[in-house]
């Protein structure tokens, strides 16, 4: 990876899955300038969806994706051979703990395969958030030599 | 995405589907899905061969759908070719339980010894 400052990216969207195909397109895109394969944005593609799909199911109550402006905020770092990615959402947020424990298993629940998804297919994965303040989902793809 | 539904040989349903099957898209495999269960059926071929994405909002109503399935004991089978979504199914550890196969004929044969199977334990039932 080069010394460079990473060129970044930001995708300020509203909380909504027809806008999930938007940053697909968007990583998709950002990820082959940083060198990465087909199949390693593939993955990465996977684990940014299932981060949009943690903000999408879980973020929001009924109310507030119904008559708020929630939003979900990607970023993408491009460097020369690496992808980061971070998903924040000002929602209820949670105790990572809890989240991240029971996600450890082999074989999850079916509904915890967000997690264990971005962590199989990307390269580190960091989950920050507490009740009430929001969460963010970082993970990093690297180019496969 | 497109969903496309057909029995065939009176005792199985294809259901073929097609496109990015995301948060966005896949309700509509759910609603096609419970609509084809509620009606009876017991067997579903689900041919995902035409599918480019696949996410876990997609892989829950295939693990829902092999659920429903096999509390009337049936089954489902699910045919996939394209890598990137075979991955998915693989290191989520379900393409046991989903039957997956690399073509339909090989899917349907994997139905009909389920169905065989079924119709074996079930002394004078209708399988």
């Amino acid at each position: 990876m080069s010394n460079l400052k990473p060129d970044v990216l930001r995708l300020d969207l509203p909380c909504r899955d027809k806008y999930l195909q938007v940053v697909r397109l968007a990583l998709h895109g950002a990820a082959s300038r940083a060198g990465l394969t087909i199949e390693d944005i593939e993955d990465l593609t996977v684990a940014v969806s299932e981060a949009c799909n943690n903000v999408l199911y879980h973020a929001f109550d009924e109310e507030t994706l119904r008559t708020g402006n929630p939003r979900m905020l990607i970023t993408l770092l491009i460097s020369d051979g690496e992808v980061r990615v971070e998903v924040e959402d000002q929602g209820r947020g949670f105790d990572p703990k809890h989240v991240l424990a029971a996600d450890q298993s082999e074989l999850p629940a079916t509904q915890s395969y967000g997690l264990y998804l971005i962590r199989a297919f990307t390269d580190e994965m960091k989950v920050e958030s507490a009740p009430g303040s929001g969460t963010k989902v970082s993970f990093v793809k690297r180019v496969s030599r | 995405m497109a969903v496309k539904t057909q029995a065939l040989e009176d005792w199985y349903v294809f259901v073929g589907v097609s496109g990015e099957l995301d948060a966005y898209m896949a309700p509509e495999l759910r609603e096609t899905v419970e609509k084809v269960l509620d009606g009876g059926a017991r067997w579903l071929l689900i041919d995902l061969s035409e599918v480019e994405y696949l996410d876990s909002v997609g892989l829950g109503i295939l693990i829902g759908a092999a659920q429903r399935a096999g509390e009337r004991r049936g089954d489902i089978a699910v045919v996939c070719t394209r890598p990137n979504v075979l991955r998915v199914l693989e290191v989520s550890g379900t393409k046991e339980l989903l039957n997956v196969v690399g073509t339909v004929e090989e899917a349907r044969t994997r139905l009909a010894a389920s169905r065989d199977q079924a119709m074996s334990e079930t002394s004078g039932g209708e399988a």
